[in-house]
C-alpha cells in the first residue's frame, strides 16, 4: 500500500513505467510455489537476485523477456526505485537486439493449486476497508500520511450458480443470506487489511451473525466476531442493497460499519482498544486486470467456495 | 431546456444566494434519490460515509499505470514490443490484498 502511494503515484515513475517498461504485478505467495512454465520462468529471474531461495522473493525486478535480470530492489520511496529503473535501462540499452525482441511461446497449462481465475460467468465485488475516527460528530477518514490510514482493497467472488440462488431468495420474498455467502463474507472479507495481510476468521469466532435480504433487495444485519482470547475482534452492522436481473448481479452495495480491535502477525500497529472501521462492498465489471485479482482468502479455494464446511 | 435556463439564471445571481440555492438543490436531489430508492430498490443513503471509506483520488493514482497481472503474458508483450519487464512482486497481491 505504501508503494502504491509513495512510488507508483509518483508522476516520474508513472511516465517511465508507461513509456519504457511492461509493468506486471504478482502475488509472490503463488508465484514462488507454482510448478508450471510461469513458475519456472519466475525462478529463472529470481535466482539471479539477492533473495534466499527458501524465503519470500518479494521485491521489484527488472528483466528481459528471456529472463536476464537487469535490476532488483525492495526499498520504498521513489528516488531509490527510479535509480534502480534507470540503472536497469542503461544495461538494457547495451544488450544486443536479439535479447530485446523475440517470440515467446504460448503459455502452457497453469498449476491450478497456485493460479486462480474467476469461474465462467462469475462476478466480482470490490471490498474497500478503512480505519475511521469520529470527528465533529461523524465518522471520517484519518490523515493519509500514516501507514494504515489508507483504504485497502480486496475482492469478493461469486459463482454464476450462487447469484442465481440469491435471485431465487429475493423473488421468494427474502430471508437470511445463505451460510455459504454469509461465512465467505465473515471469514474472508470482514477483515482489517489496512496494515498488511490479516488472518481469516474461524467459523467458531463468528459469535453473532445476521445478514438478511428482503424481497426488494435491501440488505441489513449485524455481527460480532471475536477470537477465543478476546484480543482480536470486529462488531458492527450491515446496510445495503443488491439487485439481480436475468441471473446477473446488477448491483451489490454493502456498507459495513463497526468497531475493530487487535492486530495480527502481519497487521501490527493497530490503534489501542476498539476503534471505528468501515467497509464498502461494490460490484465491478472486472474489465481491468486489477479488478480480477483473486480474493486474498482464496489461497485454499475449496475453503473459500464452501466456507461452511 | 428548462433545466439549462435555470442554470444560466443561477449563474447570474450573487455568490451567497447562488451558494444557498445550490446547497438546497443538492439536498432536494439527495432526498428525492433516497426516497425513490425506498420505493423500488433501497440504497445506501449515507453516501458521505461511503465516500470517506472509498479510496481518494491520491490513493487511486497508481491505477494510471496499466498493470498486467500475468507474468507470461507480460513476457510475451515485452518480447513483442521490445521493452524490459518491471515486476512488482509481493506476498499478497500488490494490487488487491491490502
Amino acid at each position: 500500500m505504501t508503494d502504491r502511494l509513495l512510488v507508483f503515484a509518483n508522476p516520474e515513475v508513472q511516465k517511465l513505467l508507461k513509456e519504457k517498461f511492461i509493468a506486471v504485478a504478482a502475488d509472490d505467495w503463488y508465484q514462488r510455489r507454482r510448478k508450471d512454465e510461469t513458475g519456472k520462468f519466475f525462478w529463472k529471474v529470481a535466482s539471479q537476485g539477492p533473495r534466499d531461495p527458501d524465503r519470500t522473493q518479494q521485491g521489484h525486478y527488472v528483466f528481459t523477456a528471456k529472463g536476464k535480470l537487469l535490476g532488483f530492489n525492495n526499498n520504498r520511496g521513489p528516488e531509490k526505485r527510479l535509480a534502480m529503473m534507470n540503472e536497469a535501462l542503461k544495461k538494457w540499452d547495451k544488450l544486443p537486439a536479439a535479447e530485446k525482441k523475440g517470440v515467446i511461446p504460448k503459455k502452457g497449462k497453469s498449476d491450478e493449486r497456485y493460479h486462480h481465475e474467476l469461474p465462467e460467468g462469475g462476478q466480482i465485488v470490490k471490498v474497500f476497508t478503512r480505519c475511521l475516527e469520529e470527528r465533529d460528530g461523524r465518522l471520517q477518514k484519518m490523515a493519509a500520511d500514516k501507514v494504515g490510514n489508507q483504504a485497502a482493497v480486496d475482492h469478493l467472488w461469486f459463482q454464476k450458480s450462487e447469484v442465481e440462488k440469491l435471485s431465487r431468495l429475493i423473488s421468494d420474498g427474502g430471508g437470511e443470506i445463505p451460510e455459504w455467502l454469509s461465512l465467505r463474507i465473515a471469514k474472508f472479507h470482514l477483515l482489517d487489511n489496512t496494515r498488511g495481510e490479516p488472518r481469516s476468521w474461524k467459523k467458531e469466532e463468528v459469535k453473532k451473525w445476521s445478514l438478511k435480504v428482503d424481497g426488494k433487495g435491501k440488505m441489513s444485519g449485524e455481527f460480532l466476531i471475536d477470537s477465543a482470547d478476546g484480543k482480536l475482534g470486529y462488531a458492527g452492522k450491515f446496510e445495503g442493497a443488491l439487485a439481480i436481473t436475468k441471473g446477473r448481479l446488477t448491483r451489490f452495495d454493502l456498507l459495513v460499519v463497526g468497531q475493530h480491535w487487535g492486530s495480527g502477525t502481519y497487521t501490527q500497529g493497530a490503534r489501542p482498544g476498539k476503534t471505528p472501521m468501515g467497509q464498502v462492498f461494490r460490484l465491478t465489471g472486472g474489465k481491468k486486470a486489477r479488478d480480477r485479482i483473486p480474493p486474498q482468502g482464496i489461497r485454499w479455494a475449496p475453503g473459500y467456495w464452501s466456507p461452511e464446511k | 431546456m428548462v433545466w439549462q435556463a435555470g442554470e444560466v439564471i443561477l449563474g447570474l445571481l450573487p455568490g451567497m444566494i447562488r451558494a444557498t440555492i445550490v446547497k438546497m438543490k443538492t439536498m432536494i436531489i439527495t432526498t428525492l434519490a433516497c426516497l425513490s430508492l425506498l420505493g423500488t430498490q433501497v440504497g445506501l443513503c449515507d453516501e458521505g460515509l461511503v465516500n470517506e471509506i472509498l479510496p481518494s483520488v491520491e490513493e487511486s493514482a497508481w491505477q494510471k499505470i496499466d498493470w498486467m497481472t500475468d507474468l507470461w503474458e507480460a513476457r510475451q508483450e515485452a518480447a513483442r514490443t521490445g521493452k524490459p519487464i518491471y515486476l512488482w512482486e509481493m506476498d499478497g497481491h500488490p494490487l488487491g490484498c491490502v
